[in-house]
């Protein structure tokens, strides 16, 4: 998968708006992100905070996806976005002394499929969710953790469809720019 | 929050294709504004029929053309990850470094009691002025529209963003201005594209963090 045409489809798929290409797209782009900032991080002790910088990365893909050039091979963007978060998370954390490589090291994804995905982590979700502003945090909590449909949410808060894709899109913006300052 | 429930969050909606301020646009419009500004304050040079006519007037509208381009450009490139503007700054020094030569020619075979009249004119200050003043509002529009891209090496970009602005500035400035001397641009120009630039590094990176 690593440099194949299926994975510059999904990017493309994902950029002219196919959400079932997106949802692909991030599935897939979890593992290759994962391994190859474990893979950094490695030999030092900072292997907690692989699950931190994955999150900000796939918040960061999000965000940024129109500065993915079509039909170039992805994974160099991939690597520099999340070779970015990884240290600005190490900053963060007010970790100086670690030695990241450029991105060319890339476990395969295969062998971490099978990791948990359960790490514990900063983010909490409520805490983060209760810092947007009503009604975004609500409609985020129930469209994934509570299970409602956009459909559903739009006749219970009154607003198109549309309004509250653009409600979770700005929520999502707000939540990344919170966790960047949070600890900045 | 486990990734999986990120994702499921985020594939909620699928992000915008394009940022919603193109650079290349607004760095047109940057000169565009420029231009207007100094045209709709002092006019067009009273003697652009003679001066259309001569080298030196498309030496220097050509050679600020040429600066727009690569400066605007080597931004753009600077802004995304996984793209390097390294050819465009390569293009941006052999531009500057023709420019100091071509300065270095005339003080040596021109007239220089001309070329000290035009540097020390009233119209040299206006210009350090105009372009420093105008720059620092492009300089905080540049820095709007980089935000909404992905500036990974911010320092490189925030450099950038000073030199751009300068530059898209004075090439709507030099519609008005009458000196076409390789020395004026490299002092009248040079110094405040310069002044801006180092503003720029020093002080943008922090606002460049995304």
């Amino acid at each position: 998968m690593s440099t194949s045409p299926e994975l510059i489809d999904l990017f493309q798929r994902s950029l002219n708006g196919d959400t079932m290409a997106y949802r692909r797209l991030l599935t897939t782009l979890t593992p290759i992100i994962r391994a190859y900032v474990r893979g950094q991080l490695r030999h030092n002790r900072y292997e907690h905070l692989t699950e931190d910088i994955l999150q900000d990365s796939l918040m960061a893909i999000h965000l940024k996806l129109h500065t993915y050039e079509r039909g170039q091979n992805p994974l160099p963007w991939v690597y520099t976005i999340a070779r970015y978060k990884m240290i600005d998370q190490l900053r963060r954390q007010k970790i100086s002394n670690v030695s990241i490589d450029d991105p060319h090291y890339v476990e395969t994804a295969e062998s971490i499929e099978q990791d948990s995905d359960a790490l514990d982590t900063h983010h909490d979700l409520s805490n983060l969710l209760g810092r947007l502003d009503p009604p975004q945090g609500d409609i985020i909590r129930a469209l994934k953790i509570e299970g409602a449909s956009i459909a559903e949410l739009s006749k219970q808060y009154g607003f198109s469809e549309s309004k509250i894709k653009i409600i979770i899109h700005r929520g999502i913006k707000t939540l990344n720019q919170y966790v960047v300052r949070q600890e900045a | 929050m486990k990734s999986d429930e990120l994702i499921n969050i985020l594939s909620a909606t699928t992000p915008s294709p394009r940022a919603s301020v193109a650079l290349m646009p607004s760095a047109l419009g940057i000169v565009v504004l420029s231009a207007v500004a100094i045209i709709l304050t002092y006019g067009v040079r009273p003697d652009i029929m003679s001066a259309v006519t001569t080298a030196h007037f498309w030496y220097k509208t050509l050679f600020l053309m040429a600066l727009a381009a690569c400066s605007a450009l080597a931004l753009q490139r600077s802004l995304l990850p996984a793209s390097t503007p390294d050819k465009f700054i390569n293009a941006l020094c052999a531009l500057w470094i023709v420019t100091s030569s071509v300065a270095m020619l005339e003080v040596f075979f021109f007239d220089r009691n001309l070329l000290e009249e035009t540097l020390i004119s009233s119209n040299t200050l206006f210009c350090l002025g105009y372009i420093s003043a105008l720059g620092v509002l492009a300089m905080v529009g540049l820095t709007f529209i980089a935000k909404q891209f992905a500036p990974i090496h911010a320092r490189t970009s925030a450099t950038l963003i000073g030199f751009s602005a300068g530059v898209l500035v004075a090439l709507g400035y030099s519609f008005h201005c009458m000196a076409d001397f390789g020395s004026y641009l490299l002092v009248a120009y040079g110094a405040p594209i310069f002044a801006l630039t180092y503003v720029g590094r020093h002080l943008l990176p922090s606002f460049l963090k995304w």
